[in-house]
């Protein structure tokens, strides 16, 4: 049965990562978000040199985002500088090792959590089919994913390795300087170990992330940027209406989708201990997932709409997460062994002398 | 619940799930010899070539073409205006707009309105 799974594995995930550099190789990726953001800053980048152009190239913020961080176009222009000019031929490549990596990263996270080696495998082949559940090449999902997978497999460290905090706020350090919602996995990290007791490491994470992430590329935006770029959301713009409009629309987008939310649901719901071993990492997936959501009470553009381009995108970093979870839930169900039974995760219901939550 | 059944439940709603996917995934590069027909001529295109044929161009070859010519001759320090007819859309006046940001970045290109002969815009380096 292992030898089986374990060879079931292996295939859905060269599956996984085949395909993904077939339709890279095939298809450049100069459409939609690319062309408008990510591929634009990387070739106004790579041409210039300079991190002027990025905000050269749409003074206004009209469609580029000049507040996004620009690690993504930063790489992009720099695999393209292996061929001295800016060439889809050179970072086309990036989405196969992304995926890759981001699968192995799965598969490390699994193990982590003393996953069996099939179960584990599966993980990391469910991370590496998962964009065809939604498909968008050259989007820079692919390198958040990797920073939050790669935080996620130290997660089980801290207490064991003195470097895993260190490790932890690094990845998502990284994160934040993907993406906005790069910042909001490492405040979302952060809570997650202050609830768990390592108060240390949560303040490692959101430091790092603020100081040396944040803080920064603020400081950058409001050197270069020729004005103050507009935001897509705003703290002026709270309407419990757009909430109310952004819950509607994200019920009626998501609700074609809802089997594969009943098939994780009933997995985890068939796996008691592993759903107790792994409430942080849940309790991570479910603030995320809130932070992200209430972020469309604060939106400036049409709730619906902004939720209609952005939610599958927005969700695929969770469910990315849950990934090496529901591995260790079927792997539950499958073995018949249950998880070691952990300490309760909330402080009000632990003794004083009783040991911090396991992560 | 007994574990052969849950075993049973658990492994099939996974399996099935994974196997839905692998089956996009699969879909997604078939038939694979056109696939890989397709990207060896990515491959072994030029760098022009392989931006006119990206899906980026691939309903307004034209504008594709004159953008690449313009990029190969002017300075990077010169901005461009893009001009179109005033009946133009907005939406659509914005996606040229957007195509020609991207093929001649780092230039900032900016929209206006007026004559633009035949091939329906008119790109010009903007005044300094």
């Amino acid at each position: 049965m292992s030898r089986l799974l374990l060879a079931v594995a292996a295939l859905l995930l060269g599956i996984g990562v085949l395909t993904a550099a077939v339709v890279a190789m095939r298809e450049p990726f100069a459409l939609n978000d690319y062309a408008a953001i990510w591929g634009l800053k990387a070739r106004a980048l790579s041409r210039s040199l300079s991190l002027d152009s990025l905000f050269r190239v749409d003074p206004d913020g009209a469609f580029s985002h000049p507040e996004y961080p620009p690690l993504w176009p930063l790489l992009l222009a720099g695999a393209s500088s292996a061929v001295r000019r800016y060439d889809d031929l050179a970072v086309t490549p990036l989405w196969p090792a992304l995926t890759l990596s981001a699968s192995l990263l799965a598969v490390r996270a699994a193990r982590s959590m003393r996953v069996a080696a099939p179960f584990a495998l599966l993980a990391g082949a469910a991370v590496s089919l998962l964009p065809y559940w939604r498909r968008y090449p050259g989007y820079a999902e692919g390198l958040l994913v990797v920073f939050v997978l790669g935080a996620l497999a130290q997660m089980r460290r801290i207490d064991e390795e003195p470097g895993a905090g260190v490790r932890i706020a690094i990845f998502l350090t990284l994160a934040a300087w993907t993406k906005p919602e790069g910042l909001v996995a490492a405040f979302a990290a952060a809570a997650v170990l202050v609830f768990a007791r390592r108060t240390q490491a949560a303040l490692l994470v959101a430091l790092s992330a603020v100081l040396f992430a944040a803080a920064p590329w603020a400081l950058v935006v409001s050197r270069l940027a020729p004005k103050r770029p507009p935001t897509a959301f705003a703290l002026s713009s709270f309407s419990v209406a757009s909430l109310a409009g952004a819950i509607g629309a994200l019920a009626s987008e998501a609700a074609p989708h809802a089997g594969w939310a009943a098939a994780a649901a009933l997995l985890l719901a068939l796996a008691p201990a592993t759903r107790r071993a792994r409430r942080p990492v849940l309790a991570w997936c479910g603030l995320y997932a809130a932070a992200l959501i209430g972020s469309f009470a604060f939106t400036r553009l049409t709730p619906a709409w902004h939720v209609r381009w952005s939610w599958d995108r927005l969700a695929f970093i969770p469910v990315a997460v849950l990934l090496p979870v529901l591995a260790e839930a079927l792997a539950e169900c499958v073995r018949g062994k249950s998880a070691p039974a952990l300490p309760s995760a909330s402080p009000g219901t632990s003794p004083p002398e009783a040991p911090a939550p396991a992560l | 619940m007994s574990l052969s059944v849950r075993r049973a439940a658990a492994l099939l709603v996974a399996l099935a799930a994974l196997a839905l996917l692998a089956a996009r995934a699969v879909e997604s590069v078939t038939p694979l010899g056109a696939s890989l027909s397709v990207a060896k001529r990515f491959w072994r295109a030029g760098s022009q070539t392989r931006l006119l044929n990206s899906r980026l161009f691939r309903r307004d070859p034209d504008l594709g073409a004159v953008l690449v010519t313009r990029d190969r001759f002017l300075p990077l320090d010169a901005d461009v205006v893009l001009t179109v007819p005033p009946s133009l859309p907005e939406d659509a006046a914005e996606e040229m707009r957007r195509k020609a940001a991207f093929v001649l970045a780092p230039r900032r290109v900016t929209l206006a309105r007026g004559e633009t002969g035949r091939e329906g815009f008119a790109l010009a380096p903007a005044p300094r």
